[in-house]
């Protein structure tokens, strides 16, 4: 592990410090992530009718972000129950996703170096053993969308398919440390370097 | 960042020790640059579910700091755990544990006091209801999850020593009905394969068994063997769409309760097209129907089947008529068929009769003695085959599994035990009448102004019926008021209702016992000592026997070393049992020590490898003397069924009546429960790790999306679930993976309004009285639109105060 990344993740712990924070998306419905600043108008009304408090107030400064909607899904993800969208008033999340399945807040990915399941599966195939290996399975069992939007290949290895919604449930119940081993990818966050987990990728040539 | 696998062990285990040593694991960047030295590895079992996973646990300043698998092990090949065996260790340190005995005092509060005390006040109370109300007052009650030791020492105790067979356990709740099967359709409790079967198996026929969430190990074999052998096949009959059905050729869904169609329309099929073998029928396979005294002919069994057209079974299961076609193809025309079954065949109203007609099907198609070929049932405790099952630990049997009823073998215990010389009942032997099972055992337990109920006091052991009887709330007053003492780990609801706690020692804290599903009896040493003033239960027993003038029957009671203890109970025990078909004779107390893989029964002498498949010359070492155990077995006779002066497997008439409870206009959904993955029987302990917990930190209800539309449930809504008996208040999940009118609720809940338990049906199977859990008729209202949920909930010593549960 680098320096930086100590760092990072060492500031990733501080309730009051979000700038680091991966695994952080809009609430169902919201639009592209532009458009999205210029309609919020920090109304709070998402954040309180959320029946679960999973949408938190942003406190970055940069970009006035301050008061935007959040969800944390390393805290605790959508439930889908989609009652945020129907109270926005300016559009800013849109009126007419209303179904769970029509949501597309990210995608989740597997990060198949540290996923138990992938490791045991490699071990398995390699024909070795340790005693360190354990059949998981969280991410799968946890989905609201199992079968449909996460399946295991092999009755093992997740793997996620377009039909995710991104709300995030896998990645707060993965039991990997520090880091978790199924990440979302949010959709429409204009500035990739501020979407946490992107940023990542990005720095390891990923994407 | 590349994290290899190795820098991926040692944060895995960095923060494992964090977690242990009471450190905040949120600044875990720190935690992960160290790296945990163990002191020493000690061998051991999984104490969850009844796989029986072979471990080691990690010791360090005589704590536990880490698990892992053990890679020679029989039944976690390689040494694979699942998630909740990985992490169990962690509950040994919790806040939570139980260290000091606790008396309930005039105004319901659970005090602390001595150990002396407690035992005082025992002694005082059981020796007061002996004397008043007959020595059938006071019960025993215990789980599949105490050590081998445990359960006999109690067993004992009870049936010799005090002369009542009022001794139950949770087995009675999860077991009962496989019991009754085997012991029925093959003679002999407890299967004739091992898992080593899956391996060699060309169709697995699993039926009534989550297998990926409830033994996700044995799923993973499962699952391994088909991939590296496509042309496997693998049927799936259950209500439930999941991942299990997702490995399968063919699912076969059906309405919970009418799987017995089923497996008569399949036993039709199989003879329709020939595909029986007639030879295996002929030497091996007797017809018989009621309670297996009277022989029928092969005609009558298949007039009986007539009715069970596969157009009969559609109508009846929703299961398809060509599936059932399907999967008769499939079980018949493979070289091995291996059948594995769990709690949906034996929860059941008719749970014995579903386990005769998997048997039929063995019978008819000779599926046992090959390799690869078992008809298995799966067990959900850690040793309740060889804890409960085998001591004989419940109302009806003594050990051996053999009955309480048996003259013979009534007489042998009696003089093994010495019960003539050392029982406190006048009597001076076993009684040979069997006691009260589960069920009834609560329904009779009360204070002692009511006169209707019998049962006076009760000591429960490592198990928790406050959550776990169906219709719950008609037991819990009689536990409360009825003398009750609770010997456990941590708070439970059954706690609530004691009169007395009693703090208990964790498996890796005194050792022991364990034997798995697969007859596989395995030794746990001791790793570290138990927190505060807790004991282990054999120490509790052997107190209780002294104070009750029973130390000479209880051998070890003036012992205080608990290795020592285990190892006299142990030798004891292998000695009652050495000429039966269960004999441990060759498995004793050093050679298990030693032991990292086990001895799996028949073991009659110490060079026997243990046995892997029973009731075939050469495998089976019953075989080689069969006059040892009483049985007379045809020189000529390959495979022979010794339990029976015939040596044939029972093929019985069963029809499928419709015991359980029954839809209505006013409950119209059939619910169902069951466990899942992360958590384990009443979330005592697996509520208590974080990373379990966080998975699924409370219930469900698993509704069908169309019957969601109909009733115009959004997801995440709060509905109450109503049978006649109780309700709950659950978040709703919508699916597409249950059949349409059948809800799915887990069962590990601990809070009040989420206690499944409420709901279920108390109908028991006529045989075995095994409640039937799996069909209980509802309704389903909506209360609100989403709520947050807190997270898990666990009963608090503070809790244990209050009268009410919340």
């Amino acid at each position: 592990m680098s320096f930086i990344d100590k760092i990072k993740l060492f500031l990733n712990s501080f309730d009051e410090n979000e700038f680091f924070k991966i695994n952080r998306m809009r609430p169902p419905g919201a639009v592209e992530e532009k458009l999205f600043m210029e309609l919020c108008v920090r109304c709070s009304k998402c954040i309180e009718i959320c029946p679960y408090r999973v949408i938190k107030r942003s406190n970055l400064t940069k970009n006035f972000e301050v008061g935007t909607p959040y969800i944390y899904a390393e805290e605790k993800g959508c439930r889908l129950c989609m009652n945020c969208t129907t109270v926005c008033p300016t559009g800013a999340l849109d009126k007419d996703v209303t179904y769970f399945r029509d949501t597309r807040i990210g995608v989740a990915k597997v990060d198949d170096t540290i996923c138990l399941n992938h490791l045991l599966y490699n071990q398995e195939e390699a024909g070795i053993a340790d005693g360190t290996m354990a059949v998981c399975n969280q991410c799968f069992n946890s989905c609201p969308l199992k079968f449909d939007a996460i399946y295991l290949e092999d009755m093992i290895l997740p793997r996620i398919t377009d039909k995710c919604t991104g709300c995030g449930i896998c990645t707060e119940s993965c039991p990997t440390t520090p880091k978790k081993a199924i990440n979302i990818l949010p959709n429409g966050m204009a500035d990739r370097d501020e979407a946490g987990y992107i940023q990542s990728l990005k720095r390891k040539g990923l994407r | 960042m590349e994290m290899s696998r190795r820098n991926f062990i040692k944060s895995t285990l960095a923060a494992s020790a964090a977690v242990a040593a009471g450190i905040s694991t949120s600044s875990n960047a720190v935690a992960q640059s160290q790296e945990v030295v163990i002191e020493r590895w000690v061998k051991g079992v999984c104490r969850l579910c009844g796989t029986g996973c072979s471990v080691y646990v990690g010791v360090k300043g005589g704590r536990l700091v880490a698990m892992k698998g053990n890679v020679e092990s029989m039944t976690n090949t390689r040494g694979y755990l699942c998630v909740k065996g990985m992490n169990i260790w962690k509950v040994a340190h919790h806040p939570d544990r139980l260290t000091r005995p606790l008396i309930r005092d005039g105004k319901g509060v659970l005090r602390p006091a001595s150990w002396d005390q407690a035992l005082t006040l025992i002694e005082k109370k059981f020796k007061q209801f002996h004397k008043k109300y007959g020595y059938d007052s006071v019960a025993y009650y215990g789980s599949g999850q105490c050590t081998t030791e445990e359960s006999y020492t109690f067993n004992k105790l009870w049936k010799g020593g005090f002369g009542s067979n009022m001794v139950d356990g949770n087995p009675r709740l999860c077991m009962a009905s496989a019991v009754a099967g085997y012991m029925s359709s093959l003679g002999s409790d407890e299967p004739a394969g091992a898992y080593a079967d899956i391996e060699k198996s060309e169709t697995i026929f699993l039926v009534g068994s989550n297998l990926s969430e409830a033994h996700p190990i044995l799923f993973r074999r499962v699952a391994r063997h088909k991939k590296d052998n496509p042309n496997v096949k693998i049927i799936v009959c259950e209500p439930r769409k999941t991942l299990t059905s997702a490995v399968a050729d063919l699912w076969m869904p059906s309405l919970p309760g009418t799987d017995l169609a089923i497996f008569n329309g399949m036993a039709r099929e199989i003879i329709k097209n020939n595909w029986h073998d007639k030879n295996y029928v002929k030497t091996l396979g007797r017809v018989t129907i009621g309670d297996g005294s009277k022989e029928l002919s092969w005609a009558d069994y298949v007039k009986h089947l007539e009715k069970y057209t596969p157009q009969y079974v559609e109508r009846k299961t929703g299961c398809p008529a060509a599936d059932v076609k399907a999967a008769a193809k499939m079980f018949a025309k493979s070289k091995a068929t291996l059948s594995m079954w769990c709690m949906g065949l034996n929860q059941r109203a008719n749970g014995v009769w579903a386990n005769n007609l998997i048997h039929n099907l063995h019978v008819i198609t000779g599926n046992y003695g090959k390799p690869g070929a078992d008809a298995f049932s799966l067990t959900g405790q850690p040793n309740a085959c060889g804890g409960v099952r085998e001591t004989g630990s419940l109302a009806h049997l003594l050990p051996g599994a053999r009955p309480v009823a048996n003259k013979k073998w009534r007489e042998f215990v009696e003089g093994y035990w010495g019960v003539a010389k050392y029982s406190i009942n006048p009597s001076k032997a076993i009684n040979p009448k069997p006691g009260m099972h589960a069920v009834k055992l609560f329904s009779s337990l009360g204070g002692e102004k009511d006169k209707t109920k019998p049962v006076k006091a009760v000591i429960m052991s490592t198990t928790n019926p406050a959550q776990t009887l169906p219709n719950v709330n008609k037991f819990i007053g009689g536990m409360q008021d009825a003398f009750t003492v609770v010997i456990d780990i941590f708070p439970t609801r059954t706690a609530q209702c004691a009169s007395v706690v009693l703090p208990a020692a964790f498996l890796y804290e005194k050792g022991g016992v364990f034997g798995c599903s697969e007859r596989r009896s395995f030794l746990t040493d001791k790793a570290v000592n138990a927190p505060g003033e807790a004991k282990a239960d054999i120490w509790i027993a052997s107190q209780i026997a002294k104070r009750m003038g029973l130390t000479k029957l209880i051998g070890w009671a003036n012992e205080t070393n608990i290795d020592r203890m285990n190892e006299l109970a142990w030798t004891d025990y292998i000695g009652c049992t050495a000429n039966t078909e269960k004999t441990l004779k060759g498995a004793t107390y050093s050679r298990l020590k030693k032991s990292t893989v086990g001895v799996q029964w028949p073991c009659p002498d110490e060079k026997n490898p243990g046995t892997y498949k029973r009731y075939v010359r050469g495998m089976d070492p019953i075989f080689d003397n069969p006059k040892r155990y009483g049985y007379t077995i045809p020189a000529g006779a390959k495979e022979f069924f010794y339990a029976r002066p015939h040596g044939k497997a029972n093929i019985f008439l069963r029809d499928d009546p419709d015991n359980s409870e029954q839809t209505s206009p006013a409950y119209p959904f059939i619910m169902t429960t069951g466990r899942v993955l992360e958590q384990w029987h009443t979330g005592s302990m697996t509520m208590r790790i974080p990373e379990t917990a966080a998975a699924h930190p409370h219930s469900f209800v698993e509704i069908n999306e169309k019957d969601a539309n109909r009733l115009k449930i959004k997801n995440g809504d709060i509905v109450k679930v109503e049978s006649v008996r109780g309700y709950n208040i659950l978040p709703v999940k919508i699916v597409n993976n249950t059949l349409e009118g059948v809800i799915f609720v887990p069962m590990h809940d601990q809070k009040a309004d989420r206690m499944v338990n409420f709901i279920c049906s108390d109908i028991v199977d006529p045989k075995s009285a095994e409640p039937d859990y799996k069909v209980s008729a509802v309704k389903i209202t909506k209360v609100s639109g989403p709520k947050k949920i807190d997270g898990r909930y666990l009963v608090s010593r503070q809790e244990m105060n209050k009268k009410t549960f919340s």
